[in-house]
């Protein structure tokens, strides 16, 4: 029934790069100034369909990010489906608001897929009644294990659980006894022993995820709304936490977009020993670090998953939130600022598809010190070596490691 | 209460310790002197909502001149220019009073500017939050300059075109008849208006420019009666507004732009408020005064 509903649609998918910029009401009115550079981004904004051969039986799923439309037609390899990213190359997923034609894509789709714990913020009412409609949404943050915020706006959770990494945020938070040095590499590791064994009672997820690994109440979209308060939603910066979420992934491109099971298996399997290889590949380069080096300072709090998984500290964000809409203050700036001095920190990490302004100002108040831009919630246009996830994590990582040796 | 306990680490300590809160202090400042010159006409000549509407009008020059990738100041002024066109245009060819031509292009330019932000890409929406509420600690010492520079160009604007301003002001005939060229004079005062606007969203952000254009100015013209002071006047509150508004938002974590601009408001309502009070007891006292002679 949701096959047939969708063929219509296959068939626009093929010219969408070329009618996409014009539909627009906006780019209407617009392109008579900007036909030229306008037509370029959308374009690149489409390079998530391309890799695909466009199958006219093969259903439609459309991911949120980029990041993720590359994971998903990575494990519908070789044109199982027709993926399409909602959000174009350089859009901000905090920030990206959907057309009425965004709505009309994954309203026609056999299958969202977003990341889910709020990172699509301006989204989530478009998710909602696109559930509500009938398509399914898969949020691929509740298939994996999260973590919470590191620091920030992420205060109330901290108390009485007991993290590892607790009394280092804590001591973030505060500001006041930098002077202390608890700041030390020891309880990262901590952290991530108790993370490669992974029973992890003490987080506070822990009951959403034991409803996954049951997998009884797993229909996708009835997860929606109910988890926006804890965990941090950028799970893409680990690709060991994302191979987890592929059975998953693998088990609703079957159930909810009719696409064979054993054929999935197999893209899934390469795709997954992919992923496991990227993984082991950065936790090399992050090892030739040396240990105290290993502490960033990023644009907003983005970075949480990377520095769990690959042995780093997050010691500050300009933008002291999980999401990059927030603004800093004067005041946090300054705390970063002789938080950056007292560190020895090298460099700030900003990002494409955010203003550096802010962390322009404070490399300009610290002085000796380097702005390196990281892709985070985008993948790099084609060319820039960061248009797949893979890319995406390794060009990051030799940004992150260059900047930090 | 702890800027009255202690009125050194509430009042100064937060711009000798915060090289962030130094640049904002500054341009806070050199964008209020700005304003604050150009506002004094905006307000005496009742041209508030034209300068409202051109606040928000230069928004699409911004977001296509970030789009094609040129500078937006070039993109803001060239937009705030084609509105002034537009508006001269739809008067000229229509019965309409200005106010509608003027309605009609503010709703069209900001919503155009929404559209482009939303459409060439997706990429936009976080900076079009930057644009419509400021971020005033990304202020770099090029925005300074720039500010500087603008706030250099409306001072001297409106000392050499004090004149012809002020006659145009209260008696447009009058003023062609002395060559002193009004609809030139006015379209300067235009350009200083655009020019003011685009040196200060930075700051307070393009929602609330309109603030720090008309409040002080508005505050001053219930304080004192002769233009040059009304000017000084205006700058002068225009400056204590910002700068109270800088010290709530540091310490108690509010959007700078917005407590700025909250704070010019408060002021202008305060001066009114006293005023009047003032005024009832002044003619209260002087009726008692005629009732005890009588």
């Amino acid at each position: 029934m949701r096959r047939s509903t969708n063929l219509p649609e296959h068939s626009r998918t093929g010219i969408r790069g070329s009618w996409r910029g014009l539909l627009r009401p906006a780019s209407v009115a617009a392109a008579v100034f900007l036909a030229a550079s306008a037509c370029s981004d959308d374009s690149s904004s489409e390079q998530a369909d391309e890799p695909m051969q466009v199958d006219e039986d093969a259903p439609t799923i459309v991911a949120t990010t980029g990041i993720w439309a590359d994971v998903v037609s990575n494990v519908a390899c070789g044109g199982l489906a027709n993926v399409e990213a909602l959000i174009p190359v350089g859009g901000d997923p905090h920030g990206y608001e959907p057309s009425l034609q965004d709505r009309g894509r994954m309203e026609d789709a056999a299958l969202v897929v977003a990341n889910g714990l709020a990172l699509e913020e301006r989204l989530l009412d478009t998710l909602e009644s696109v559930a509500e409609a009938g398509t399914p949404v898969f949020e691929v943050a509740e298939a994996v294990d999260t973590i919470p915020y590191s620091f920030g706006s992420g205060h109330d959770d901290h108390e009485g659980h007991d993290h590892d990494e607790h009394s280092d945020e804590e001591s973030h938070d505060e500001h006041d006894d930098h002077e202390g040095h608890d700041h030390d590499e020891h309880s990262d590791e901590e952290s991530h022993d108790e993370h490669d064994d992974h029973e992890g009672h003490d987080h506070d997820e822990h009951s959403d995820e034991e409803d996954h690994d049951e997998h009884d109440d797993h229909e996708g979209h009835d997860h929606h709304g109910h988890d926006h308060s804890g965990g941090d939603p950028h799970v893409w910066f680990d690709p060991h936490r994302v191979a987890e979420a592929l059975p998953d992934l693998v088990r609703v491109l079957n159930t909810e977009a009719g696409i064979d099971a054993a054929e999935l298996q197999a893209c899934a399997d390469i795709y997954q020993a992919e992923l496991e290889a990227v993984d082991a590949e950065i936790a090399a380069s992050v090892a030739q670090l040396p240990a105290e080096n290993r502490k960033l300072v990023t644009n907003h709090d983005a970075l949480g998953y990377y520095a769990d998984r690959y042995e780093v500290e997050v010691i500050g964000a300009v933008i002291p939130s999980p999401s990059s809409m927030a603004q800093t203050n004067p005041a946090q700036l300054e705390e970063l600022a002789e938080l950056i001095e007292h560190e020895g920190i090298q460099a700030i990490f900003a990002e494409t598809q955010h203003t550096s302004d802010d962390a322009e100002a404070l490399a300009a108040r610290v002085g000796d010190i380097e702005v390196v831009t990281l892709y985070t919630g985008s993948l790099g246009p084609p060319g820039s070596g960061a248009d797949t996830y893979l890319g995406f994590l390794r060009t990051n990582t030799e940004l992150i490691v260059g900047a930090l040796s | 209460m702890e800027f009255l306990t202690d009125p050194a680490a509430w009042w100064i300590e937060p711009f000798t310790t915060n090289v962030f809160m130094q640049r904002a202090l500054y341009a806070a400042l050199l964008v209020v002197l700005t304003t604050s010159v150009v506002g004094t006409w905006v307000v005496l000549r009742g041209m508030s909502f034209l300068g409202d509407a051109l606040a928000h009008g230069v928004l699409p020059g911004i977001a296509l001149a970030f789009i094609i990738g040129v500078d937006t100041t070039i993109g803001a002024f060239v937009a705030a220019m084609a509105m002034v066109w537009g508006i001269n245009l739809i008067r000229s060819h229509s019965p309409l009073p200005e106010d509608t031509s003027i309605g009609v292009l503010f709703v069209g330019f900001l919503s155009l500017a929404v559209a482009i932000m939303s459409s060439a890409s997706g990429a936009y929406s976080g900076d079009l939050n930057r644009f419509l509420f400021g971020s005033i600690t990304g202020v770099n010492a090029a925005d300074l300059r720039q500010q500087a520079v603008a706030a250099v160009i409306s001072v001297g604007g409106v000392v050499v075109f004090y004149r012809a301003f002020l006659v145009m002001t209260f008696d447009q005939a009058q003023a062609a008849v002395l060559g002193l060229r009004p609809r030139f004079a006015h379209g300067v005062l235009l350009a200083l208006l655009a020019l003011s606007i685009i040196a200060s969203f930075e700051v307070v952000g393009n929602l609330l420019v309109f603030a720090f254009l008309i409040a002080p100015p508005a505050t001053a013209v219930l304080l004192v009666r002769r233009v040059p002071r009304i000017m000084v006047a205006a700058a002068g509150l225009g400056a204590a507004s910002s700068v109270i508004g800088l010290l709530i938002s540091y310490h108690h974590d509010t959007a700078a732009g917005a407590t700025m601009a909250l704070a010019t408001v408060v002021v202008f309502v305060a001066v009114l408020t006293v005023k009047s009070a003032w005024q009832a007891l002044i003619s209260h006292n002087s009726k008692t005064l005629q009732v005890a002679q009588a």
